[in-house]
């Protein structure tokens, strides 16, 4: 009976085994080989295509595709030429870890594949599938219904900074359908999200909108930092922001130069670097007058360079402020003999003349910097007056001296007056124009010069669309101010969650008549469509990249479009079809391109002169640049008035800010009574871990990011003040709204001031905050003195925000 | 000499329904375990609470927890031979059977735990002569090989008694070390990695061999006192008494080592060293290990078995047996995991878990384990498995009895 | 006269931590050229203090840091510091995970390349617990991935007389882990973490070869290894941050 057990038991347990080894469900006890899909079966094709994401990467994509369906996203390579067969820099910027991710961001079930409209309330998140024919017929009747009814610019089109590709991104074929059918649309410059009002004091100083079209923007192409004598990085988180060109940073500081991180933020920059000033955030500018006024004291600016190439010598009228002038030129007092002389005529005009109560520039500068002592600066950025010396002595020491300076500047009230400042200093310096020196927050602006924008954007026989701001195209929607609009397209733009102060860009949109959202998911924006349109991928549609750097890249369509996703350009073509333009639209994206970049054209911009289309289809040709690598005014001929750099600002006497001392911000500063009530500075940074709003849900750089749920730094000094312990949740407030997440203790981040990184989604369908977002508490104030340049005339300060924390339930 | 003779006594009719009761609950449990290791083997081991960080678990520290059984009786009858310990004689064959049935069933657990089971036998095919696995493997073999000729030797009919007595002496000079180093090497596998500053430890092979001498003797203790209690086995009380100062003595000397140890890991204070042990000293998140090994499976045995008034009752015996039995088991707990909780290199992320659960993190900075159904019901199974051997061999060796009389185990002063 | 030999080359990495900024790049290109399943990292990157594993001048950081999370440096405002340490397999000289593995499934190339037989693993795990840097991963089972189809290098790769060290889609119930894409480096490509680095922070070659790039950082950086006490000889070496510029 006992062996009977045995036997029995042993018997089962065979028959068990038989059993499912016939069935074949245990792999795990399957001695097989491993499942294994053996050679890869059909062939592999090779794409090369560029980035268009806006991350200031501009990054070459190499795509390998297998049986139509993309195998491997890696960084491809470069050519080592110009257009015209020169040399160019030996730079192979590579692609970050968002770049290889676009696999999985190109076949996300997060991608939007139908047209669909919404049923029931808007913003219900209850959607009708639509044939892409419906669709774009209702878009035709919504717009051209608006228009009739309120006039032709009541139909505002956003294409924005999605993805700075030619044909459909930021200078894309929004804009040209805005022209056709004249509507207004938001500018592109900057995009005014925030990254307008430094460009604004970058012109301020060294462009005059009048002679520049309404203003440009231009810094040194990456490479130029290998000249440098030592790197500021001012607000700029190089090693998360623009993390290909971490490499030069890198390169050169293994040859020595210092490097420097002005940030309130210890980032993986800060980490990196050879001097971190942890500054009181939105006081950049008492910092750099600071500098200055060390320059000016100890005679340690380019005395030469000032002369020369500034507006330093030229006296200043103490009544009218303005410059003296004898006709068109201005006046300066001759050190050689004193006299009062048209500059061009002076030997050696004095740099710090005087001629019956007018002093000069420099003189002026001098004084109103002259309050801004190594003590007085530490007090106002909470520094120790010996890091203010240190920074002002490697400007002295220093030269070239090359600073990039972040969009994080911009992203405050008065980050115009910031890169006056900034400017102004590195002029002192003798580092504009200068290899190794200048001031980059990006790079490529020349593209824009050089292809022909405004036949693209306005075709023959038609007339420019009307620029609508995004602040004010809230207004024009709310109030009906300046004109009312009532009905929008999106594309390549999430403003329903990247614009600030998000609760009044809700009630607008809110308030439209009709709404239409292109996107390649369902964003916040595409939340509260009429009509949601789904958009190609970079990788599913042909276009040009050039920006970021100085190099065409062709971006072929490389796999076709998934599901029933169209290109923004087949979208727009449908509906303008469907209005009565469509002799408008009736080209090939090549054909487009190739007039774009006037191939072939004699005339064309010198920049891409001599382009054959080869190149362009068969590489990644650099532009034919005035110098290798190439500089912003290496010639050191500005477009200003006088020729010179205009440290000394006439434009802005009526703003009382002819000259760069500091002022307070807009909402974020320390004696605002505000700050009783709301006392910490509320930044809402960029991570490596997304581009914006884009590529926040993809696994892997979930997995590495706190599986993509947004978390606020804030010092452990704050926490303990509040009671709150790593990991708690928070609620995050002031007078315009509220987010709730979990706290991150950090001593990476300055006692009074917090830290949520944007770009999370907060949609009907996916959070990535407990509740709210971000932009719920940023505000949309404007600064008045930016509007003197109109390319650059409004943008989002961000950063410029006050808010209050609590533990939740506390 | 008759008070120490061992009578394996017939049971009550009423035991007898008690006893078939426990063969059918051992084998549906022990059916069980094979059912949930079937789906295992359909899923892959991620039904399991193992991953990456601490990717062994309840199989390895049960498996080793088997070999420590195993200890028990063999020593005890080998001593029983070698140093003519009478008392104990009475439990040589007992204990062998336990120990034939333990270490059968220790080397069974291993089988669960691998991710391809089918592929055992190339530890015979490729033996990686350096690997302390291997070397336990052997050991295994070689254990269970010995205790089974051990047995065959005590219960062969038709061998003269002193020549019996002569064989038994002999293989108890083999049986003692085979026995030490079986826990030695067992020990190995975990004190030989210098990965894991929690095992890297020249006590980690003493403290297991005191453990399995503890463990094994409760076993064997409680062995006893249930065939006392149902199967009318007489046990001498020079016996009981024998069994009860020897789990005294290895409670001491158990504690007192890992006792040594932890002085030793918190007069250092190595930052990875104090890492592990923290989480076990009372405070930390694994302290119920600590209170179960000290407390319940150290304090509480050690009064039951000393007060004078307690001693004598046969069910606190028992009952400090199986409190010195759980008390080694967390012993063993603590000495699997507690070197894989927390790894060497911590820093955050940490590691990947090797699985992946939407809203959690794919990483871990210190590890984390909870058993799932499927370990708990495989682990049981084997357990239960354990007991139907035991149950088994002791009613086979007690039917070579009833058969044929007892079979002459002495030869002492002979 | 001897023939001359081709000379086996001897593989080692470069990983230097004055460029590295912690991006993350490596370990996600490791994670698409090999097509591992979400939950699955063979490579990864430690946030630490400098040198903080790697015995040398470890400087212990002043105060631990404020959460556990990455990119949380170490110490107190304003006197921090943080480095990034990128972990794969460190194909260590004295690898205790090949000594402990039973039946020597995990082999070793001429080269030093630290490789797993998919064929012969019994999936003890053994290897994980001896493994000091936590580099292995074990194929539980049920992987998710996305995207869901395979990704990476698409390819059986068999080597040293056809041990099977990669296939497409991970297998299940065996370890796995870093292989140091030796299916690329045998076809004289670099691997795949090595060429994505947008830093160039990672460098891989011959150190056998004193003119090669490795040997000669090897040489003059200072390179150090991931807790050298233990004598596992890693073939990774790091390149510690050094000490800040000069301002003046
Ligand atoms: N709080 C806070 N807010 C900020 C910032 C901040 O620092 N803090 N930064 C600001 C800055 S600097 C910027 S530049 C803006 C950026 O703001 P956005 O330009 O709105 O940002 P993205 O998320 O990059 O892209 C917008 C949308 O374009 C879609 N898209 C991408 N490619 C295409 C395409 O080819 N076709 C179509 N139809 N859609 C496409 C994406 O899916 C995404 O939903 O955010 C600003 N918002
Ligand atoms: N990974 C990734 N890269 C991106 C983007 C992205 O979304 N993701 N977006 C791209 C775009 S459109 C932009 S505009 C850029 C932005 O690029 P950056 O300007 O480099 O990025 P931010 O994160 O806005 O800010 C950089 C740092 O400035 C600091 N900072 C904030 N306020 C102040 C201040 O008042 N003074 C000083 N000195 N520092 C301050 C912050 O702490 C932060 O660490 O990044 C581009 N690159
Ligand atoms: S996200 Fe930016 S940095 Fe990364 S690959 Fe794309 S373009 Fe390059
Ligand atoms: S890719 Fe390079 S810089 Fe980025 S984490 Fe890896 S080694 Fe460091
Ligand atoms: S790092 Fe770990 S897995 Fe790699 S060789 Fe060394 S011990 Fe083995
Ligand atoms: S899991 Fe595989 S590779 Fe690791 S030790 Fe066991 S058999 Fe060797
Ligand atoms: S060498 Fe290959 S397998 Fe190893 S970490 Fe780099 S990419 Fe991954
Ligand atoms: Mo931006």
């Amino acid at each position: 009976m006992k062996a009977l057990t045995r036997r029995r038991f042993v018997q089962g347990a065979a028959g068990a085994a038989g059993v499912l080894t016939v069935t074949g469900g245990l792999r795990y006890l399957d001695d097989a080989a491993p499942a294994s899909a053996g050679e890869i079966r059909g062939t592999e094709t090779l794409f090369r295509t560029g980035h268009s994401n806006n991350c200031d990467g501009a990054c070459g994509h190499q795509v390998h595709v297998v049986d139509g369906r993309i195998r491997l996203v890696q960084g491809a390579q470069w050519d080592q030429t110009t257009i015209a067969g020169d040399a160019a820099p030996q730079y192979n910027p590579r692609a970050c870890l968002r770049g290889i991710a676009q696999i999985q961001n190109t076949y996300s079930p997060d991608r939007l594949k139908y047209p669909y409209q919404r049923v029931g309330e808007r913003g219900s998140g209850r959607w009708r599938r639509l044939s892409w024919d419906e669709a774009t017929s209702i878009v035709a009747e919504n717009l051209q219904r608006v228009q009739q009814r309120y006039g032709r610019k009541s139909v505002w089109i956003a294409p924005y900074t999605g993805s700075l590709a030619v044909l459909e991104g930021v200078v894309g074929a929004g804009f040209r359908l805005a022209s056709v059918i004249g509507a207004s649309a938001g500018d592109f410059e900057g995009d005014n999200e925030g990254d307008s009002s430094t460009p604004a004091g970058w012109n301020y100083v060294l462009a005059d909108p009048d002679l520049t079209a309404g203003g440009i923007f231009d810094g040194h192409e990456m490479t130029d930092f290998l000249n440098a004598k030592a790197i500021v990085l001012w607000a700029n988180n190089v090693a998360e922001t623009s993390i290909p060109d971490w490499r030069i940073i890198a390169d050169a500081r293994k040859a020595g130069t210092p490097v420097v991180s002005i940030d309130p933020r210890f980032t993986p920059t800060s980490a990196k670097a050879d001097l971190w000033l942890p500054i009181r955030p939105g006081t950049d500018t008492a910092l750099i007058d600071g500098v200055i006024n060390y320059l000016l004291l100890h005679k340690a600016y380019d005395a030469a360079y000032v002369k020369q190439y500034t507006v330093a010598p030229f006296l200043v009228d103490p009544q009218t402020k303005l410059f003296l002038r004898r006709g068109k030129s201005y006046l300066v007092i001759d050190a050689a003999d004193g006299q009062l002389k048209p500059v061009e005529q002076a030997k050696d005009p004095d740099l710090y003349g005087e001629h019956n109560g007018a002093q000069s520039a420099l003189t002026l500068l001098a004084q109103a910097m002259a309050p801004y002592t190594p003590e007085k600066v530490a007090a106002m950025c909470d520094l120790e007056p010996s890091q203010v010396l240190q920074l002002a002595e490697l400007w002295a020491k220093r030269n070239p001296l090359a600073v990039r300076a972040g969009f994080a500047l911009s992203h405050w009230g008065r980050g115009d007056l910031t890169m006056q400042a900034l400017v102004t200093l590195q002029s002192l310096a003798g580092n504009i124009g200068t290899h190794g020196g200048g001031i980059t927050t990006f790079a490529g602006g020349l593209t824009t010069t050089a292809f022909d924008l405004g036949n693209w954007w306005a075709p023959k026989g038609t007339e420019m669309f009307t620029v609508l701001e995004p602040m004010d195209a809230c207004g024009a929607m709310l109030d009906g101010k300046p004109y009312p609009v009532r009905a929008a397209w999106f594309m390549v733009d999430n403003f329903a969650q990247q614009m600030s102060d998000r609760n009044r860009v809700v009630r607008a949109l809110k308030s439209l008549d009709f709404l239409v959202v292109s996107d390649y998911v369902m964003s916040a924006t595409a939340d509260l469509a009429d009509i949601v349109l789904p958009a190609c991928t970079y990788l599913e549609k042909t276009d040009l990249l050039s920006s970021n750097n100085y190099y065409l890249q062709y971006m072929p369509k490389v796999i076709d479009p998934l599901w029933e996703s169209k290109s923004d350009l087949d979208a727009i073509t449908l509906v303008a079809g469907k209005m009565g333009y469509g002799k408008y639209f009736d080209k090939s994206p090549d054909e487009y391109l190739q007039e774009i970049l006037h191939i072939g054209d004699p005339k064309a911009d010198p920049n891409v002169r001599g382009l054959k289309w080869e190149q362009v289809t068969g590489g990644a040709p650099h532009l034919n640049t005035p110098t290798v690598p190439y500089v912003a005014f290496a010639n050191k001929q500005f477009p200003t008035k006088s020729g010179r750099i205009e440290f000394y600002v006439e434009r802005l006497i009526e703003y009382d800010q002819q000259l760069p001392g500091y002022k307070v911000q807009l909402e974020a500063y320390r004696e605002n009574p505000l700050a009783q009530k709301y006392p910490l500075t509320f930044l809402s940074t960029h991570t490596r871990f997304r581009t914006h709003s884009q590529y926040v849900n993809l696994p892997w750089l979930k997995e590495i990011n706190n599986n993509g749920e947004g978390f606020l730094e804030i010092n452990p000094v704050d926490a303990r003040r509040r009671g709150i312990a790593d990991g708690d949740v928070v609620r995050v407030f002031n007078d315009r709204g509220q987010m709730k997440v979990r706290a991150r203790l950090t001593e990476g981040i300055k006692p009074g001031v917090v830290n949520c990184y944007q770009g999370g989604w907060d949609t009907i369908r996916v959070k990535h905050y407990i509740e709210g977002h971000p932009n719920n508490l940023t505000h949309q104030i404007a600064n008045p003195t930016q509007s003197v340049i109109p390319n650059f005339r409004s943008n989002a300060a961000y950063y410029d925000c006050l808010v209050e924390v609590q533990r939740e339930g506390a | 000499m008759s008070a120490i003779e061992p009578t394996l006594a017939l049971p009550k009719a009423r035991d007898r329904i008690v006893g078939r009761g426990w063969i059918v609950a051992l084998a549906l449990l022990a059916l069980v375990g094979f059912g949930a290791w079937i789906y295992q083997l359909t899923q892959g081991l991620v039904v399991t609470g193992m991953r990456d960080v601490v990717s062994w678990g309840m199989y390895i520290f049960t498996f080793a927890f088997f070999v420590g059984l195993s200890a028990g009786g063999l020593i005890m009858a080998s001593a029983a031979e070698l140093f003519g310990i009478r008392s104990l004689r009475p439990l040589s064959r007992i204990g062998v059977m336990t120990a034939a049935a333990c270490v059968l069933v220790a080397a069974m657990m291993i089988i669960p735990d691998l991710g391809k089971p089918a592929r055992v036998w190339e530890l015979f095919r490729y033996p990686n002569w350096r690997s302390p696995l291997v070397w336990d493997v052997i050991i295994i073999v070689v254990y269970f090989c010995f205790a089974s000729a051990d047995l065959i030797v005590m219960t062969r009919r038709g061998i003269a008694p002193g020549r019996r007595g002569r064989i038994l002496r002999m293989m108890a000079l083999v049986g003692l070390p085979a026995a030490v180093m079986l826990h030695t090497i067992t020990a190995w596998i975990f004190g030989l990695q210098i990965s894991r500053p929690w095992w890297n430890t020249a006590l980690m092979a003493p403290v297991f061999v005191v453990s399995a001498i503890l463990s094994g003797t409760a076993l064997v203790a409680l062995v006893a006192l249930a065939a006392r209690r149902f199967g009318r086995l007489e046990l001498p009380d020079e016996t009981v008494s024998a069994l009860r100062k020897l789990i005294i003595t290895a409670i001491c000397v158990e504690l007192y080592m890992v006792g040594a140890d932890y002085v030793t890991i918190l007069w250092g204070n190595v930052p990875s060293e104090r890492a592990a042990l923290d989480m076990i000293l009372p405070g930390g998140s694994w302290q119920w290990v600590f209170w179960l090994e000290w407390i319940a499976g150290g304090l509480f045995p050690l009064i039951l078995l000393s007060l004078p008034r307690l001693r004598r009752r046969p069910g606190m015996m028992a009952l400090a047996s199986v409190l010195v039995l759980v008390g080694v088991y967390a012993f063993r707990i603590e000495l699997v995991d507690g070197g894989l909780l927390k790894p060497l290199v911590m820093l955050a992320p940490g590691q990947s878990m090797g699985s992946f659960t939407a809203g959690q993190s794919s990483f871990q900075l210190i590890g984390n384990y909870y058993p799932t159904w499927v370990e708990f019901a495989i682990t049981a199974g084997m357990m239960a498995f354990l007991a139907l051997l035991i149950t088994l061999g002791y009613r086979w060796l007690r039917s070579l009895e009833a058969g044929h009389g007892a079979a002459e185990p002495e030869g002492a002063g002979g | 006269m001897a023939t001359e030999q081709k000379r086996e080359p001897h593989w080692a990495m470069v990983i230097d931590q004055e460029r590295c900024v912690g991006c993350w790049t490596c370990a996600v290109g490791c994670k698409e050229i090999n097509n591992e399943p979400l939950g699955v990292w063979w490579n990864r990157i430690l946030t630490a203090s400098p040198n903080e594993i790697t015995g040398e001048a470890a400087a212990p950081s002043p105060a631990a840091p404020a959460s556990d999370n990455i990119d949380v440096p170490h110490g107190v405002f304003p006197a921090l510091e943080m480095d990034y340490i990128p972990v794969a397999c460190q194909h260590c000289n004295d690898a205790p995970c090949l000594r402990v593995c039973p039946v020597g499934a995990t082999f070793r190339r001429d080269d030093g390349t630290v490789l797993i037989d998919y064929e012969r693993c019994i999936g003890c795990r053994y290897c994980i617990a001896a493994c000091p840097y936590g580099v292995r991963v074990f194929g539980w089972g049920q992987e998710k991935r996305d995207p869901d189809f395979t990704v990476g290098y698409g390819r059986d790769y068999r080597t040293d007389g056809g041990r099977l060290v990669f296939t497409p889609d991970r297998p299940t119930g065996v370890v796995e882990k870093c292989t140091w894409c030796v299916e690329r480096v045998d076809e004289g490509q670099q691997p795949f973490c090595v060429d994505v680095c947008p830093t160039g922070a990672r460098v891989f070659g011959d150190a056998g070869d004193s003119g090669s790039e490795v040997a000669g950082l090897i040489e003059q950086g200072g390179a150090t290894r991931l807790l050298p006490e233990l004598g596992t000889e890693p073939r990774v070496f790091y390149l510690p941050a050094k000490p800040e510029r000069s301002l003046s």
